[in-house]
């Protein structure tokens, strides 16, 4: 090699293993580096956790910056500008339905961050629920009933979006399970009974009643109670008995025997939701995946893709009679266990009633659904890059043994798993209710742990009309 | 090692590296164009809502009945326009085109609403304290409206695989306010369908 040509190659060289650290500089997954957040939120630092949010803006995750700055936001009570953050996340979740054929090409050489987040259907469909609480604080009522009507579209589309992504027609049998929602039409009956829409509300509930009847094997969260009651009221008092009695001879435990003394007819109804705990996130894993002699039967690079997303199910054995020609290593994630928090349940009381909240959504087996309904089709995708990764490897190899180690270093470099989720987002859902005379009340409410135990409490002060409602919730961290 | 090799690995980087950079321009257009972005209720749809109700009910016999019966034009207050979509919608746009329409339709006269009144009245309270006598308004002489204008929109959405149908209904109810009759009701629809390209480079 003459001189010129070295220091080209040199120069090359050096440039190329600095793209290659550059890239590597962020290898940490998306939830290994922004844990922060967390810790942030649950001091109650919300300038720190707006600081964080911020600290890497753009890219192919800006639909999380929206949705943790829109959720920042709400929780330090700057609803509007919550609501400007959701809106431009909802705009630009809308937008994103086109997809980019660089983004894909990226994504099959570098690793699936390279591509815009989406969202999941569980995180997507959270996003009317806080802005209608933002438009409730903002005392515009009109506008949380938006909301509510967005609620259950939201989540169908987002839904939608992802068995886009799916192949195989038993990973979309599973993603369809997401398409429901029970707290979500039931939150948005209340809002509608809240303005007088019975009809509207009856219809909501009826919903909520069989998404969560349908979706208990997805979410572990049996119909609550209140929401028996809720049918039941509305039903009888405005012209659905015969529905309500449908109900009643299909489900039965969807109206429990009443606990204590029925509510005044008078008064005014409090709603209290609960947000405890984390949602669970996901975790990246090194899978080691055999290529067989016996491979090479295979037609195209799909089909033993396929094959070895199969054999990465930890039931696959290898047969006696093939060998091990490689193994190959990806990043994968995998879901992380849930971070419950200590606060299990919440305990309302006044003067005149008291309630303990009930669960109402799991949005961690949530989570855990729709990643174990993306989980064939995101193996697919890895085994397929690194089968790239690796061919371009061997070929390079082939032409220079130094070209090879360094392809084999990019490819190394750039495999991370796609972690990102919506970090903010409480584990789990409770509802407590309490309707009240009118006038103004002390609200005591009681933060318990899994036994009971009260592990801390406040005070809430609500004024109570006849006929009013008052929507509260809270976060546990 | 072959240079070439090094520059294709050092391209492809640099391409992976490089995609998403974008750009912002801004360019002024005449506020009458029709624009649209996201497929959601703009202020062209609001225009034309305003413009198709107030011409239906301009167009209707009770402005001509109310002439005879009274002798003068109908006064006319808007009143609440409620969004029943699950879309955010600008109501108060809604009104004012409504009200836009009534006036340059020279029909119907229209009075303020109760918020603006407020306002109004507001200001002629100082002007009894602050204004000298002949040029200070003098209370009790405002025009009462005879028929107040309520309604309501409503929508139904349909979408599948990055298509979306958008159907949207504004109904309006023109109320005499001394009887509660009503004296006209009409609606306008409009549909839109949004269609969102698969890929893009």
């Amino acid at each position: 090699m003459n001189r010129p040509r070295c220091r080209r190659a040199g120069r090359a060289l050096s440039g190329t293993l600095a793209t290659a650290v550059a890239l590597a500089a962020g290898c940490a997954t998306y939830v290994a580096s922004n844990l922060e957040l967390r810790t942030h939120l649950s001091a109650g630092e919300w300038q720190r956790a707006l600081a964080r949010v911020d600290a890497r803006p753009g890219g192919t995750d800006r639909l999380l910056e929206l949705l943790q700055r829109g959720h920042v936001l709400h929780y330090a009570g700057r609803f509007e500008e919550s609501n400007a953050s959701f809106q431009q996340a909802e705009d630009l979740s809308a937008s994103l339905f086109t997809r980019s054929v660089s983004q894909a090409a990226a994504s099959l050489i570098v690793n699936d961050t390279t591509v815009d987040y989406r969202g999941k259907p569980h995180e997507l469909a959270m996003v009317p629920f806080y802005r209608a609480f933002n438009y409730l604080s903002l005392g515009d009522r009109d506008a949380a009933q938006v909301e509510a009507r967005k609620a259950t579209l939201a989540l169908a589309g987002a839904v939608e979006a992802t068995l886009r992504e799916i192949e195989r027609p038993e990973d979309r049998g599973a993603a369809r399970k997401l398409e429901d929602s029970g707290v979500l039409h039931w939150f948005s009956g209340l809002l509608f009974e809240s303005d007088g829409a019975v009809n509207d509300a009856f219809v909501a509930y009826r919903n909520a009643a069989r998404a969560y009847l349908a979706n208990r094997d997805v979410t572990g969260v049996p119909p609550p109670s209140g929401l028996g009651r809720d049918l039941e009221r509305v039903g009888l008092a405005h012209g659905f008995r015969a529905e309500v009695e449908e109900l009643r001879a299909a489900s039965p435990e969807l109206f429990p025997a009443p606990a204590g003394p029925p509510a005044a007819d008078a008064g005014g109804e409090v709603v209290f939701v609960l947000e405890s705990g984390w949602v669970a996130t996901r975790d990246q894993v090194m899978l080691n995946l055999p290529i067989l002699d016996v491979d090479r039967r295979y037609r195209s690079t799909d089909d033993l893709a396929w094959a070895l997303v199969d054999r990465a199910s930890p039931a696959w054995h290898r047969s006696y009679d093939v060998e091990v020609e490689y193994w190959l290593t990806v990043a994968f994630p995998v879901m992380a266990p849930p971070d419950t928090g200590r606060v299990s349940a919440v305990r309302v009381t006044s003067e005149q009633a008291s309630a303990t909240s009930e669960p109402a959504d799991d949005l961690s087996r949530r989570a855990a659904a729709t990643f174990e309904a993306e989980r064939g089709q995101m193996l697919f995708r890895t085994i397929l890059r690194a089968l790239a990764k690796y061919a371009a490897t061997r070929a390079a190899e082939r032409e220079d043994p130094t070209a090879g180690a360094i392809v084999n270093l990019l490819g190394v470099l750039t495999e991370r798993a796609d972690t990102r989720c919506w970090l903010t987002l409480p584990d789990r859902l409770s509802v407590a209710r309490l309707t009240l005379p009118a006038g103004r009340h002390e609200l005591r409410v009681e933060y318990l742990d899994l036994s009971g135990r009260v592990l801390h409490h406040e005070t809430e002060t609500v004024d109570v009309a006849d006929g009013d409602w008052f929507f509260l919730n809270r976060r546990a961290f | 090692m072959p240079v070439q090799t090094l520059r294709v690995a050092a391209a492809v980087v640099t391409i992976v590296a490089a995609f998403g950079c974008s750009s912002t321009t801004v360019t002024r257009v005449p506020t009458e164009e029709q624009i649209d972005l996201s497929g959601r209720w703009n202020d062209t749809d609001s225009q034309q809502a305003a413009q198709a109700l107030v011409d239906q009910s301009t167009a209707t016999p009770w402005v001509d009945a109310h002439l005879v019966e009274r002798g003068r034009k109908p006064a006319v207050i808007v009143g609440t326009v409620r969004n029943k979509t699950p879309e955010h919608i600008a109501v108060k746009t809604l009104v004012a085109d409504l009200e836009r329409s009534f006036i340059n339709s020279g029909r119907v006269t229209v009075v303020a609403s109760a918020e603006e009144r407020d306002e109004i009245r507001g200001e002629r309270e100082d002007q009894q304290r602050y204004a000298s006598e002949e040029s200070a308004k003098a209370w009790g002489r405002e025009r009462g409206a005879d028929y107040m204008l309520i309604g309501e929109v409503n929508a139904q959405f349909d979408a599948e695989d990055g298509k979306e149908v958008k159907y949207y209904q504004v109904d309006c109810y023109l109320v005499d306010l001394e009887s509660n009759v009503k004296v006209w009701t009409g609606f306008t629809t409009i549909k839109k369908f949004v269609g969102r390209s698969r890929y893009k480079p």
